[in-house]
């Protein structure tokens, strides 16, 4: 710890006392540049007009015809010619000019994203004709993402395309970002705004820590005073079930999963102003009034627990289910006696983790009852506590050293994301995106094969110190150093390289409406918030 | 999660940390949570014993004053204050007389100078007044208009939402109040990111809901140069990031308008004859170039630039500076001019032969000297146009004589470098010396950093700790000033970044010396966050929890309303 303070204080001696050189530079700033970087793409001279009266989207004959996708035409036309922001121009004579996009999807329509789904495509802008194709739904989106970034705005006003070839597809499947609306409240308006800026940025999983110790903001149709108890504020300060398949709506538009977390058996503090379902803790021989993680002794735990997890399985529409299993407190399961009676039934001896185990197997078997194709997710520990879970489980690891915990992981041939590196609460002061841009998945001891099985990581905002008033502009555009490392090819590394593209993309999110802050020091964009 | 181990490391010194994994309901926070209606900062003295809860309607409260002359300043903030006493959205009329409740119906100003309305606000102003609520009456009594400014917003805080949403405040309350420093300042750079105004205005407003008085304007620096200079243009045209990056002098003016009406004096710095890179693009040739081994424009890493400072021997660079300093004269009206003068570093003047040169003309044996050399003709530039001086504290640390009343910034100290002093040795030295000091260094508050209550360290700050000098001498220690330098700040967070950050400063500046416990304040702290947002400020969370439905983003937020914005274009 001293070490940090040292550095820290070293770091403050390297900015402030060299203001005038270090900071003079403001960072080079890129044009019409995609991000995250595409795998493959080579760049023409020749650039092309776009005129808003007459450019459109259009599917090629023999295309599948698919609802997001055609929504999503509008939504990227109207980013691509904000009214806000367009100049009259007069059209340049003799310069070619596009009319239009033209896009084929080759594979029927999905209704959701999934963890399978496929995002390449590829984009072709040459000879005043520009052409999207893509296998899935899902990738079209991707596709007219990357195309909508490549116009920029010349100097005489018009929009303008190079002529461009890319052949894009995502590195990793899962690219996601945790957002925890317990400890702060979040209104839908926000996280609308984050799904905006993750689409922006092509990450596809919205991983919901909806609720935690201190609220419970999720409505829940069959136990509703969870909330009405357990939310900061029953009436403003939770989801109901319209907020929440408006969310999921919003983000399926956009190729976005939302995974849920109710996690448990810790984390539970919120659950318990309704439930009883909580463990009591002991002082001495007596219980004193405050409560521990969920008591896995109590059989009106698991009858919650089923009729609950039926409700969640069917109002999340993703195959996989959070569980938590993170960070459970033993002291007030040491100090209950009838917990103690039962591991003494159990013959657990004094192995507290073995109770743990008992709760998430008994947990894991109920999911698998109430929805047998639910896959699930949880947290390093259950593993770590060497609780049997399902071969297609995915773990995510969050503890340091992370590399040991991946290669650990992997090597019982569970299926991996890593966020340890990435948890975007945690600021310091200066340019901290480098160090999150620099964490690779891959760099764990590990075979090929182990390295197959991790199939992506999450950026984590936990809610301590940010609510509706600060979270946009702390999640980005430090996470999009993240998205970079998730999409981007393993080769995509140079930090000063991307430098001036994370600066041109965090301008672009301004315009987009998002609050992404500064992250490189001094600069500016051309159109800066409320400008 | 959160990891109570992770934490632990990225925690701030001197902090209790057995509280520090913070869930109330497994691990109570130290402290005594306020009662509703805690002001902030703390006033001198407070005394309220009553339970007698007095309501407030809109369509019968009123603000009286025994002004004998039309007060501009009075009538806004009796305006301004109605909206913010009943914010709009949040506050809901009583449709019916409840009977069983007692109602505050008047505040009467009384304010001693009845016959003067001041014009700007200046640094002898008399701050302080009392306030009196007893038996359905409430009193202001203040010597000046400024005094009754701080007691009309002391005034507003007392009245909060009780649970069932009406607009209370507690009878029997006793105010007598003062501020312990008389500069309370805030530093914003607008060189390294531009802020657009309207955002600049809204943080004028929040200064004044925490009794600050300065804003400090570093409006120029080596980025870029957003200050219309209508005597040399190409200054700004060349120094500008674009068209849009400009603060015209009309919007000077309606910034330092806007300020005095809440009465917060604005005190620009022109920066030099180091942070001068966007000023220089207009006149390269007033620029010392900087050479290494025996050729010109040589950068050297971590040391110099190619061409980075003033060069104090071309005696044309004087006229144009006066030229610009009498434009800042004219356009800011108050009494001092910040002149910058911080981090002159000599390698590149001792690179350059002809300085050389002219040095041994001059005789001038030191480098000092020469900084010596061109802050006094500027210091004298100032003093003719009748305007004082404040400057970092490098050009007193250098040596140069300084005239009488001129203000000196401390800003360095040896946590940031360790060749410096602390910063108590500093101000002992300045104010030994006579001049007025004013505190930064403890509080920079662009350095963030992740932990539990990151604003105890601004918070525990005392000026006065290591102080060594008599009462008179202590009296030079005029105040001190958070900043906010800009390379990680633009309009979309500086709100968040400032507030409540900044409010911990703040106490520490008005408050007396005992209000210094963080972990009783942090309550109160929370109260005047959820405050903000009421009056459209967002101001970031400090501790779990929630304010209500007028948080940013929700049904009843009034971030965006239009009371507390001014001019939005794009008022979502």
């Amino acid at each position: 710890m001293e070490i940090v303070y040292f550095l820290a204080l070293a770091f403050i001696f390297l900015v402030k006392t060299n203001q005038a050189i270090r900071l003079k530079n403001v960072v080079p700033i890129t044009k019409g540049q995609v991000f995250p970087k595409p795998q493959m793409q080579i760049s023409f001279g020749t650039q092309n007009i776009l005129n808003k009266n007459e450019f459109r989207f259009e599917y090629v004959k023999g295309s599948q015809i698919c609802d997001v996708v055609s929504i999503a035409f509008k939504r990227y036309y109207k980013i691509i010619f904000d009214s806000r922001l367009l100049r009259q121009t007069n059209r340049i004579k003799n310069v070619s000019s596009i009319k239009k996009l033209t896009l084929m999807v080759h594979e029927p329509c999905e209704l959701y994203p999934n963890l399978e789904s496929d995002e390449s495509y590829n984009l072709k802008i040459a000879s005043s004709i520009a052409y999207l194709e893509s296998k899935t739904l899902w990738g079209a989106l991707r596709g007219l993402e990357s195309f909508s970034q490549m116009i920029i705005e010349s100097d005489d006003g018009s929009l303008v395309i190079n002529d461009t070839l890319i052949n894009d597809f995502p590195r990793f499947n899962h690219r996601g970002i945790l957002l925890d609306t317990s400890r702060h409240y979040i209104r839908s308006s926000i996280i609308k705004v984050h799904l905006d800026a993750m689409e922006a940025n092509k990450m596809n999983v919205f991983h919901w820590h909806i609720v935690d110790d201190e609220s419970f903001p999720f409505v829940s149709s069959s136990f509703p005073d969870l909330s009405k108890k357990g939310a900061y504020n029953p009436y403003t300060h939770v989801y109901t079930s319209d907020d929440v398949k408006e969310i999921i709506e919003y983000a399926r538009l956009r190729g976005i999963r939302v995974v849920s977390e109710f996690d448990t058996p810790g984390h539970t503090q919120s659950w318990g102003k309704s439930i009883q379902i909580l463990t009591k803790c002991y002082t001495g021989e007596k219980p004193n009034g405050d409560f521990g993680p969920i008591d896995p002794t109590n059989n009106l735990t698991y009858s919650f627990l089923e009729e609950f997890l039926t409700e969640l399985t069917a109002v999340f529409p993703d195959k996989y289910l959070h569980l938590g299993g993170d960070e459970v407190d033993f002291s007030c399961w040491q100090s209950n006696p009838d917990i103690a009676e039962f591991m003494k039934q159990k013959g657990f001896g004094k192995d507290y983790s073995k109770l743990e185990q008992f709760y998430m197997q008994k947990l894991l078997d109920l999911i698998n009852k109430v929805s047998p194709k639910s896959g699930y997710i949880i947290w390093q520990e259950v593993v770590d506590n060497n609780v049997v879970v399902k071969p297609d489980t995915v773990v995510e690891v969050w503890k340091d050293p992370w590399p040991e915990e991946l290669s650990m992981v992997t090597k019982l041939g569970y299926r991996a994301l890593l966020s340890t590196c990435w948890y975007l609460n945690y600021i310091s002061y200066g340019d901290d995106w480098k160090k999150y841009y620099k964490c690779d998945p891959y760099d764990f001891p590990g075979t090929d094969k182990q390295k197959s099985l991790v199939i992506g990581g999450e950026a984590c905002m936990w809610g301590e110190y940010v609510d509706g008033s600060n979270v946009i502009s702390r999640t980005w555009p430090r996470t999009s150093a993240v998205a970079e490392r998730l999409w981007s090819a393993q080769n995509v590394t140079n930090v000063a390289d991307a430098q001036g593209r994370i600066e041109e993309h965090r301008c672009r999110m301004i315009k987009r409406g998002i609050k992404a802050e500064p992250f490189n020091g001094s600069g500016h964009c051309e159109y800066e918030v409320d400008l | 999660m959160l990891k109570l181990l992770i934490v632990l490391g990225f925690l701030i010194l001197n902090i209790v940390q057995a509280k520090l994994y913070y869930i109330e309901v497994k691990y109570p926070l130290l402290g005594k949570e306020s009662p509703p209606g805690s002001p902030w900062p703390m006033p001198h003295f407070i005394n309220g014993t009553s339970d007698q809860i007095l309501l407030l309607r809109k369509k019968k409260f009123q603000i009286k004053t025994n002004l004998e002359v039309q007060c501009d300043i009075v009538s806004e903030n009796v305006k301004h204050y109605r909206n913010v006493i009943f914010p709009p959205k949040i506050y809901n009329p009583q449709r019916k007389r409840l009977r069983e409740h007692k109602y505050l119906n008047v505040l009467s100003i009384n304010i001693a100078q009845s016959k003067e309305c001041p014009k700007y606000p200046h640094s002898n102003m008399d701050e302080s007044y009392n306030l009196t609520i007893s038996s359905n009456e409430a009193k202001l009594n203040a010597n000046s208009v400024w005094g009754a400014l701080r007691g009309l917003e002391t005034f507003s805080q007392l009245t909060y939402f009780d649970t069932d949403n009406k607009l209370v405040m507690n009878d029997s309350t006793v105010i007598i109040d003062k501020p312990r420093f008389v500069y309370r300042g805030l530093l914003v750079d607008t060189a390294r990111h531009f802020i657009p105004v309207p955002i600049l205005k809204k943080q004028i407003d929040a200064m004044a809901y925490h009794k600050l008085n300065v804003l400090h304007w570093h409006i120029v620096d080596d980025q870029s140069f957003p200050f219309e200079l209508k005597t040399y243009p190409n200054v700004t045209e060349k120094g500008k990031y674009s068209d849009a990056h400009v603060y015209t002098q009309n919007d000077v003016k309606s910034i330092v308008e806007h300020a005095r009406l809440r009465g917060i004096r604005v005190i620009p710095e022109f920066d030099t004859p180091g942070h001068v890179e966007s000023f220089g693009r207009a006149f390269p040739e007033f620029i010392t170039v900087c050479w290494k081994d025996g050729k010109p424009y040589q950068p050297i890493f971590g040391v110099q630039g190619a061409a980075e400072i003033i060069n104090p021997t071309n005696e044309y660079v004087y006229p144009v500076l006066k030229d610009i300093l009498t434009e800042f004269r004219d356009v800011f009206p108050d009494e001092y001019i910040h002149l910058g003068n911080d981090e002159v570093y000599y390698e590149c003047w001792k690179s350059n032969p002809d300085i050389a040169k002219w040095m041994e003309k001059m005789n001038f044996s030191d480098y000092h000297h020469l900084q010596a050399y061109y802050s006094s003709k500027l210091l004298k530039i100032v003093q003719d146009l009748d305007k004082k001086s404040t400057v970092w504290q490098d050009v007193y640390d250098n040596g140069v004589d300084l005239q009488k009343g001129t203000q000196i910034q401390i800003w360095k100290d040896s946590s940031i470098l360790p060749e410096h002093g602390t910063w108590s040795d500093y101000l002992n030295k300045v104010t030994k010396d006579g001049y007025a000091a004013i505190l930064s260094s403890p509080w920079y508050i662009n350095f963030i950093s992740y932990g539990y209550q990151e604003w105890y360290k601004f918070y525990k700050v005392e000026p006065l700790a290591n102080f060594t000098g008599d009462a008179e001498q202590a009296k030079l220690l005029i105040g001190g000033e958070a900043a906010i330098w800009s390379e990680y700040v633009d309009g979309g967070n500086l709100d968040s970044r400032l507030w409540p950050r900044l409010s911990a400063i703040a106490e520490r500046l008005w408050s007396p010396a005992h209000v210094n416990d963080p972990e009783e304040a942090k309550f109160r702290l929370d109260e005047q966050r959820c405050r903000l947002l009421r009056r459209g400020i967002v101001a970031a969370p400090i501790l779990n929890g929630y304010c209500g439905n007028y948080e940013y983003g929700m049904a009843k937020s009034n971030i965006f309303d239009p009371v507390f914005n001014y001019g939005w274009p794009n008022v979502q």
